[in-house]
């Protein structure tokens, strides 16, 4: 997901990140690779420190692991939005399996990427679910897809159950590696009109019934 | 008679054991309590703690009366069954005492067997684990040690490691066939990666057999991977395969140097040709699309034919 030249819009405020992760050698990583760029304002080991940590600093964005004791990177994020709504999740792991991805978003994070994830790719995604817009991985992308491919179900909401034409399309793009920006070219559409259609696509995976979501994540389909 | 039947069950042990190993491990993943000795008491707990097991001797002696009690009913309203009756009796009484000399006994052989049972699978589990790291990371980190000044090289041993770690903790959920489009794709990809020391990262959508038809797509979009490793200067190729239930489609892209495809170098053109022509040979289509600069990705698709397309 390498969006390099994106990188070099200066924010005027540093963006306050806090990090959630049980490997303290991957947080020190992070606050290096991070250092300078935003501004990390405080990091936790396990659930219940993220969730102290998360209220008393109020950060812009949380980096979150997906794998913790004591439930995980959807804990934090549930009790975290019951307390505030202001703060953000990107979610930070080394699985791809694919019910860590849908149980993760479903929480409530605004995006997933891995963590060979580089430094710059990693800014530009805090800055994007700062704004509030969603990140995905071509690896995010390609799992949506496969989990809303199939037809129409019967009994389920439209508007929430399949992604538009248009959606696939991006999406597609997204998976084949390319860029928000380079999406936009391809479609001759503005980045905004991306990222809306890539959050409409996030809201979906969020609230969507369809049942297939679920067992698909747990038991990958076969075409 | 006790006797008897734990011998029994103890001498055909060491043949069933590898059965009873995948019994066990398959009880234990549906959490099933998988002992006589649990079924019949307080297991292996009290059996350890060497504290008789009154109430369960109580329960088995109160169901013995309550039989004994049975048939010597059926047995007074018939004189013709005197004579079995008092057998009868006789042969109960004896049971009962057997069975309230060597019942705990057995109860606790047959605890403690489960227990052995169980303290083998877990360590053969412990061993399995601890022989598979040896031959994966240890031996990765001894060659990192060893040769730790070619960063290059140590990018490549590292993602191998990953990539394998990967594979054998979270498995693959995909079936397991070796004939699915997507573990194939996903083979060559890690095969170029050894080979050129980049990322190929591969995005599949769906999956399929890996069919003579499809064959000359995965050459192609092999030949496709390679040529990105080889020629962009880029350090990662991003691979999108989608099934569809119709066609199959792959993209092959790198963010590369890209390159001017009218004035395509000799040895470039053999290439683009073991692309191109390979592809419509067997009736799919490859473009490719590049400038200077542009990096390049290569789009190959291929229709799956009738019989494919029913069996899907």
């Amino acid at each position: 997901m390498p969006e390099r030249s994106e990188v070099e819009v200066e924010e005027v405020a540093k963006l306050r990140v806090f990090l959630v992760d049980d490997h303290d050698l991957f947080r020190a990583g992070v606050r290096a690779e991070l250092a300078g760029r935003v501004d990390v304002v405080g990091e936790a080991a396990d659930v219940e420190g993220a969730i102290a940590g998360i209220s008393s600093t109020a950060p812009d964005v949380v980096l979150l692991d997906v794998h913790m004791p004591d439930g995980g990177g959807a804990a934090v994020i549930q009790a975290g939005s019951a307390s505030s709504s202001t703060v953000r999740y990107l979610a930070l792991s080394v699985s791809d399996a694919a019910e860590d991805v849908i149980a993760v978003i479903r929480a409530g994070a605004r995006g997933y990427v891995t963590k060979s994830i580089s430094a710059d790719e990693l800014v530009v995604a805090i800055q994007r679910v700062a704004e509030g817009d969603a990140v995905f991985s071509p690896r995010l992308a390609g799992l949506v897809l496969d989990a809303f491919a199939g037809g129409a179900e019967q009994g389920i909401d439209p508007e929430l159950d399949q992604l538009t034409p248009r959606e696939r399309e991006v999406l597609r793009l997204i998976a084949r590696g390319y860029a928000y920006k380079e999406v936009a070219l391809e479609l001759s559409i503005s980045i905004k009109t991306v990222e809306t259609h890539v959050s409409a696509v996030l809201r979906k995976l969020q609230l969507s019934n369809r049942h297939q979501l679920t067992r698909w994540a747990t038991d990958r389909r076969l075409v | 008679m006790f006797i008897g039947l734990v011998l029994l069950w103890r001498r055909s042990a060491p043949e069933r054991k590898s059965q009873l190993l995948a019994e066990l491990r398959d009880l234990r993943a549906r959490r099933i309590s998988p002992t006589v000795a649990e079924l019949l008491g307080h297991g292996a707990d009290a059996a350890r703690s060497g504290r008789p097991e009154l109430k369960t001797l109580a329960r088995l002696t109160l169901g013995v009366v309550f039989i004994v009690a049975g048939v010597g009913a059926f047995a007074a309203t018939s004189d013709a069954f005197r004579a079995v009756r008092d057998g009868v009796i006789a042969m109960l009484v004896v049971l009962v005492g057997l069975v309230l000399i060597f019942g705990p006994w057995a109860w606790r052989l047959a605890s403690e067997l489960a227990e052995e049972r169980r303290e083998r699978v877990r360590s053969q589990e412990r061993s399995e684990v601890a022989a598979h790291l040896h031959d994966s990371v240890l031996q990765t980190l001894a060659l990192i040690q060893k040769e730790g000044n070619d960063s290059q090289q140590m990018v490549q041993l590292a993602r191998r490691q990953e990539r394998e770690l990967r594979a054998w903790l979270y498995g693959d959920a995909r079936p397991h066939d070796a004939g699915s489009l997507a573990r194939a794709l996903s083979a060559v990809a890690a095969e170029v990666e050894d080979t050129h020391g980049v990322a190929v990262e591969v995005v599949t959508v769906g999956d399929c057999e890996l069919d003579a038809d499809l064959e000359p797509l995965l050459q192609a979009a092999r030949e496709a991977v390679v040529n990105a490793a080889r020629l962009s200067g880029d350090k990662t190729v991003a691979v999108f395969l989608e099934i569809e239930p119709d066609g199959v489609t792959c993209f092959v892209r790198d963010r590369g140097v890209g390159f001017d495809l009218e004035t395509v170098p000799d040895d470039r053109k053999g290439v683009s040709e073991s692309i191109i022509g390979r592809m419509e040979r067997h009736g799919g289509t490859a473009v490719i699309r590049t400038a200077p600069g542009e990096g390049t990705e290569v789009e190959l698709s291929i229709r799956r034919s009738e019989k494919a397309e029913a069996s899907a």
